[in-house]
């Protein structure tokens, strides 16, 4: 039912674009739901609407990576028109400039009312294998060496903070209860 | 718009047959074009007035694998062209009509209002021929194009928001049943979820309402410009051996709106072809030509009109001198009447027409 699309999570933020086909104007809003499939995610519902001029982008909340897993599903209403009463609408997600992929719903409306109803299109986001996060990275001109860099840093910091005691894993929080002359 | 001589007859059969009639009108038969849609505005589809095609069954493709799909299933494995096959689409819309956005349309509005309508027939008999037409129809100006009305769009967009806003509510209150997107709930979560939507009290028939005013009152006398070309012809064998130039047809329409009461409309139709029934023989092509004028004063729920007709070429010449007017009684429900003095050569007689519309709710 959801399309899965897959993206790097060593890249950019992640943007939806939204688009309604056939000349018409209407609106839409965007709900982002954690990999269980009905936690809201906060700010959703994001959205718009499908006029003359918009650009209708919307960028998802966190990096990247936060967005693993997550279901984003488009509720969009649109205007039909006589004698077709066709609708398209589209949502491309986005990174760094490229679209990774679309989900699309078209058709020709069966009711007789002046506008389509969508809650068909679900896209769910799936972060690409480490391997492929950074050809990824290669493919867009950042060095290998600068990606096994931030995960040796990465690993880094958690060994660290694994192995010492938990009040030393609060280095600021000492700082400043030796300032103020408190105990600790 | 037919005419009846001094009859006022208004049948049940009548009712019924016209309210197929109004469900199957477009968004632009609001106001005058009502009125005059029937005889000489320029057709939806001239290639089926051309053969005197049913317009019921029309075929309205919105992409190209739909067009060829059922161009597909019209025509069987031993005919090359179909026996009965009618189509009629925006060749704009059909390319580019599903990643058309509305500010593509608005930049080539004249483009994606042009209309190619594709028909065929074929008699039963063993001489009968395969007829084919082919029109294009253009319209030029059209200030009641909804999709590039600022009023309609600005109603359009409240509806939608309303819309979309009621389904994220739906979504909100699935969220909160657990319900996972895009899982359809089980009764008992339905039944929790018909009670929640219906305590919300979402309405949004005055929207509707306002979307409806919005298209009717502030279009009924617009300027308009409409024109049609179609060529026919046909061949004895369904191969399209030996086929013949039947003739060609064209129409204009042009409106004049005198804001707020008035509209004058003219609209001409000439055309040098055979006669349809013409199926075997090869009687020569003989030229037609109508022309109307007509004048419109009141609003969209009443009007009157006075107009007159004239029809000539190689045949008996016509004219016709009219007056009447159109009641709308309520949304359901519109009152056409009218009466003159017709002329077949030198032949005259009093003409009179009374209809009732009946637009079936939610058509």
């Amino acid at each position: 039912m959801a399309k899965t699309i897959m993206f790097n999570p060593l890249g950019g933020v992640l943007s939806t674009r939204s688009e309604a086909g056939q000349g018409t104007s209407g609106s839409y809003r965007l709900m982002i739901f954690e990999r269980d499939g009905f936690t809201i995610v906060p700010p959703s519902p994001i959205g718009g609407q499908f006029k003359a001029g918009a650009t209708n982008v919307d960028p998802l909340p966190g990096t990247a990576m936060h967005n693993d897993g997550r279901f984003i599903q488009m509720l969009a209403s649109v205007g039909v028109f006589e004698p077709e009463r066709a609708y398209a609408l589209h949502l491309a997600i986005v990174q760094d400039g490229h679209d990774l992929d679309h989900e699309d719903d078209t058709g020709t409306d069966e009711g007789g009312g002046p506008t389509h109803e969508s809650d068909k299109i679900i896209v769910h986001l799936i972060a690409k294998p480490p391997q492929a996060a950074m050809n990824a990275r290669n493919s867009n001109s950042v060095s290998l060496l600068d990606v096994l860099k931030a995960e040796a840093l990465e690993k880094l910091v958690e060994t660290v903070a694994a192995a010492l005691p938990p009040a030393a894993s609060a280095p600021a929080a000492k700082k400043t209860a030796k300032k103020t002359g408190g105990n600790s | 718009m037919r005419r009846y001589q001094m009859s006022l007859a208004v049948s049940a059969a009548l009712l019924v047959g016209l309210a197929t009639n109004a469900a199957a009108q477009d968004d632009k038969t609001a106001g005058s074009a009502k009125f005059t849609k029937a005889d000489y505005a320029v057709p939806d589809a001239p290639a089926l007035k051309m053969l005197d095609v049913d317009a019921s069954k029309i075929l309205r493709p919105t992409s190209v694998k739909s067009l060829t799909a059922s161009l597909a299933s019209a025509t069987d494995y031993v005919s090359f062209i179909p026996k009965a096959f009618a189509v009629e689409f925006s060749p704009g819309l059909l390319i580019d009509g599903e990643n058309l956005s509305a500010s593509d349309y608005e930049k080539r509005s004249n483009w994606y209002r042009t209309r190619l309508s594709l028909a065929t027939k074929r008699g039963d008999g063993a001489s009968a021929r395969t007829n084919i037409a082919a029109a294009l129809r253009f319209t030029l100006q059209d200030k009641s194009d909804l999709r590039t009305d600022p009023d309609y769009i600005r109603n359009l967009l409240a509806l939608t928001d309303f819309k979309v806003d009621s389904m994220v509510a739906v979504a909100q209150i699935k969220a909160a049943e657990r319900i996972p997107v895009g899982q359809a709930p089980t009764e008992a979560q339905q039944k929790k979820i018909t009670a929640a939507v219906a305590a919300l009290k979402l309405d949004s028939k005055p929207l509707i309402q306002a979307l409806k005013h919005a298209k009717e009152e502030e279009h009924w006398n617009d300027d308009v410009a409409d024109m049609a070309f179609g060529v026919r012809g046909s061949s004895p064998d369904s191969t399209g051996k030996a086929s013949r130039f039947d003739g060609v047809a064209g129409w204009l329409t042009k409106g004049w709106g005198f804001r707020p009461n008035f509209q004058l409309l003219f609209g001409a139709r000439g055309a040098y072809e055979r006669l349809l029934s013409d199926t075997a023989t090869k009687n020569a092509l003989r030229g037609s030509g109508d022309g109307i004028v007509q004048l419109y004063m009141g609003s969209n729920q009443y009007k009157v009109l006075a107009e007159a007709q004239a029809t000539g070429g190689e045949m008996i010449p016509k004219w016709l001198l009219n007056a009447g007017g159109e009641l709308h009684l309520s949304a359901l429900i519109w009152i056409n009447a009218s009466a003159g003095y017709n002329w077949e050569g030198s032949k005259g007689k009093f003409v009179s027409s009374f209809k009732v519309n009946f637009n079936p709710p939610g058509s």
